[in-house]
């Protein structure tokens, strides 16, 4: 008998070397749902993408200045709203977004497959906290990720992009390690992949080598041959460059009626009336400290993109068609989130740069030399203006859809098991630790913790569904915006929702699904735009 | 009485079962080998040198003092990095050494101090390991040699020797006398000894 057989047969079996010998359709015939996880730790307001006001042409939406997306014809700032179905949803819905090649999309044929989750109350205020919260039942518990990770039969049972208390949150019941990566585009999958090229043995065909890797304890993987590793990292690059060219062609080549088709003009304000510091005085142009002035508001924008959120989708897409993963979480490169990095400012109209000086009931302004400074809009936007918030999320909402669309049709490409495609069984969670409010009698916004949103697409959403009491929108400005009403909506029943697509159980169970199964697909059970019937 | 034992058997079947199907063992992708604490980056790297000598230093670099994620070991970037200037060795060597080992910065802070079993990370190992017994000098190093020509004999005395490098503390558990397929050369069946040894999870656990 030879080594090799021999070893296989008794020593082998009962060494600790994986086979990854079932995937999407496991022996048993259970079918290993794949979880994207989308979080915009910062926690950006959603009102100008999947935060829906009102539902019904008849309900009155109540003004604030930081409640703006789109300038009428007159040139001033609104709150728009366009028709999907027979629905009201924020105006972005109705653009239409690069898709490849010359083709369009529109985003709201993500529409067709999402859930959104509104006034959702998360009871803890404070970035890191609330994304524990998120993930787990208490802050240093188990996660439903890691729930997940233990049923996965899959290569990496738990890989997450980014660097911030989300990536950093995963603890699974067994005690099975996440991996987290945090390295940059262009590495990022060479990062994760390389280590498997076998470059001096083959361990396969040679079982004298094999017996010796048995004897020592040694784990490695036989699934990725070093073939495949360099098919595995070219899809990814070439994919990379699509989400690229997708995202930039969405921030920078498409006009938007309401929002970049005319200039936007913000002039420097050189006195103001009474005694004002200078981000008071500018705020609706402000931006982190800064302001902008300029005859037009497309120039500072024109070299923006979308941080790396482009090779985030990529690099899910990749672990999908490849069948590598089925439990991503994609999150920002920091704490810091950002909307949109590579902003061209002037850097004189910091404040550090500004000679403010009161007299006469008045504060005059005097201003160093124009320096031009690369800045970025933080999700967490305490310190944005109207105006630059309003454009900046308009911009990285058209693109990150742009990247979801581009993302969903992949993922309908894909054959997986049981004669679906990827999309059908795939559950991408968009969403952030908590929501935010504007700050009544100021242009600002800040935290909130029961307006928190979750958008959830997948093919296993049947029709296009809201769920959150959208009953006193119109009476009440916080529930308007998004907050959640007295017992509402509680994170609970998120995950207990998301654990109900995945198939796995909910850790806070007393937080009730708000869908149920049918067949293979998931409906709701709430009336739409309702939490109780 | 008879009923009473019967009922106590039934009781204790419903109580096992009950047990084993609480506790029943979870679908594993990633197995766990380490029984204590890894070592780090710095501890992987360090011995891996020890053993391997200076020609390992470029993939020692590259592919565990770099990669942070993998094997841990998290830097204080606010605090400066104290190491022994070889004579002659500038300032600017010493930038180097700090950047290397935190050169990330900030980010470099928030990796975990206890390293995490990944099989990333164990498949890691095997690569750098793998590059490390490919190399001609990496190798005869570990080997105690000179060229090739001087490799020591592949037997039980050497065997031990070169299993102590790596574990100079423990035991020997494993069976020396294990052979090679008589068709090997003698540089190939010390690559793979070499091989197995390096890439052996024990070592790496403090």
């Amino acid at each position: 008998m030879k080594r090799r057989s021999f070893l296989k047969g008794t020593l082998l079996p009962f060494m600790p070397l994986p086979t990854w010998a079932t995937k999407a359709a496991g022996a048993a015939g259970k079918v290993h749902k794949h979880y994207v996880g989308v979080f915009m730790y910062g926690a950006p307001a959603r009102w100008g993408f999947d935060l829906p006001l009102s539902l019904n042409a008849g309900e009155e939406i109540i003004r604030d200045p930081m409640v703006i997306n789109e300038r009428n014809a007159q040139g001033d700032w609104t709150y728009a709203t366009t028709d999907y179905k027979n629905y009201r949803m924020p105006s972005l819905w109705g653009y239409k977004v690069p898709g490849t090649g010359n083709a369009t999309r529109r985003p709201s044929d993500l529409l067709e497959h999402s859930h959104i989750i509104r006034g959702v109350d998360v009871h803890f205020d404070g970035h890191p906290i609330s994304s524990k919260y998120l993930m787990a039942r208490s802050p240093a518990g188990t996660t439903f990720t890691g729930i997940l990770a233990d049923a996965s039969p899959y290569l990496f049972s738990h890989l997450a992009l980014g660097n911030n208390p989300i990536s950093r949150s995963f603890v699974s019941p067994s005690g099975k390690e996440g991996i987290i990566l945090t390295e940059a585009p262009e590495e990022v999958m060479e990062y994760l992949l390389r280590p498997f090229q076998r470059n001096l043995f083959n361990l396969e065909e040679d079982g004298d080598l094999e017996g010796l890797m048995a004897l020592f304890g040694v784990v490695y993987s036989r699934e990725l041959s070093n073939k495949k590793i360099e098919q595995i990292l070219k899809y990814y690059k070439v994919a990379y460059e699509r989400y690229n060219l997708l995202s930039q062609k969405a921030l920078r080549d498409t006009v938007y009626a309401g929002i970049n088709d005319r200039a936007i003009e913000s002039k420097l304000i050189l006195e103001t009336e009474g005694k004002k510091n200078l981000l008071d005085a500018a705020f609706d142009f402000s931006l982190q400290y800064s302001y902008f002035v300029g005859p037009d508001m497309r120039v500072p924008f024109k070299n923006a993109s979308l941080d790396r959120w482009p090779s985030y989708f990529a690099f899910a897409e990749t672990l999908i068609k490849f069948e590598l993963c089925n439990n991503i979480v994609l999150s920002p490169p920091t704490e810091m989130g950002k909307t949109l990095v590579g902003l061209e400012f002037s850097s004189n109209t910091s404040p550090d740069f500004v000679s403010p000086e009161f007299r006469n009931g008045k504060t005059y302004f005097q201003y160093g030399d124009q320096i031009k400074k690369e800045t970025s809009m933080s999700m967490d936007s305490h310190e944005q203006g109207a105006v630059t918030f309003a454009y900046g999320n308009a911009l990285f909402y058209a693109a990150m859809s742009t990247c979801l669309l581009e993302f969903v049709e992949q993922l309908k490409s894909f054959s997986h098991s049981q004669g679906r495609t990827a999309f059908d069984q795939t559950l991408i969670h968009l969403t952030a630790e908590f929501g935010r409010q504007p700050v009544v009698g100021k242009a600002a916004t800040f935290h909130d913790t029961t307006s928190h949103v979750s958008t959830l697409i997948s093919g296993m959403i049947p029709q296009f569904h809201v769920s959150g009491d959208l009953g006193r929108t119109g009476k009440d400005s916080a529930v308007t915006y998004g907050a959640g009403v007295k017992g509402g909506l509680e994170y609970s029943h998120v995950m207990s929702t998301v654990a109900q697509f995945l198939g796995i159980r909910s850790l806070i169970p007393s937080g009730v699904s708000l869908v149920k199964k049918e067949g293979h697909q998931f409906s709701a059970v709430q009336p739409m735009g309702r939490l109780r019937t | 009485m008879k009923r009473q034992i019967g009922g106590m058997f039934i009781f204790l079947f419903i109580l096992t079962a009950g047990a084993f199907y609480y506790f029943k063992p979870v679908a594993s992708t990633e197995v766990q080998l380490s029984k204590g604490r890894l070592g780090d980056r710095e501890y992987i790297a360090s011995t891996l040198l020890d053993i391997f000598g200076a020609e390992a230093k470029d993939i020692v670099t590259q592919s565990v003092l770099r990669k942070i994620d993998i094997f841990g070991g998290a830097c204080d970037p606010t605090t400066e990095v104290v190491v022994d200037l070889a004579p002659g060795e500038t300032s600017e060597a010493l930038a180097k050494v700090a950047e290397l080992h935190c050169p990330r910065k900030l980010i470099d802070g928030k990796v975990s101090f206890v390293p995490k079993d990944t099989l990333l990370r164990q498949v890691s190992i095997l690569y750098v390991c793998e590059k490390m017994v490919g190399g001609e000098k990496t190798l005869l190093h570990a080997l105690d040699a000179q060229s090739k020509a001087e490799l020591p004999p592949f037997d039980e005395t050497h065997k031990k020797t070169l299993y102590q490098k790596f574990y100079p503390f423990d035991e020997i558990t494993v069976d020396l006398k294990n052979s090679l397929a008589q068709t090997d050369s003698l540089e190939h069946k010390w690559q793979k000894w070499t091989l197995a040894l390096c890439a052996s999870p024990g070592w790496q656990t403090l």
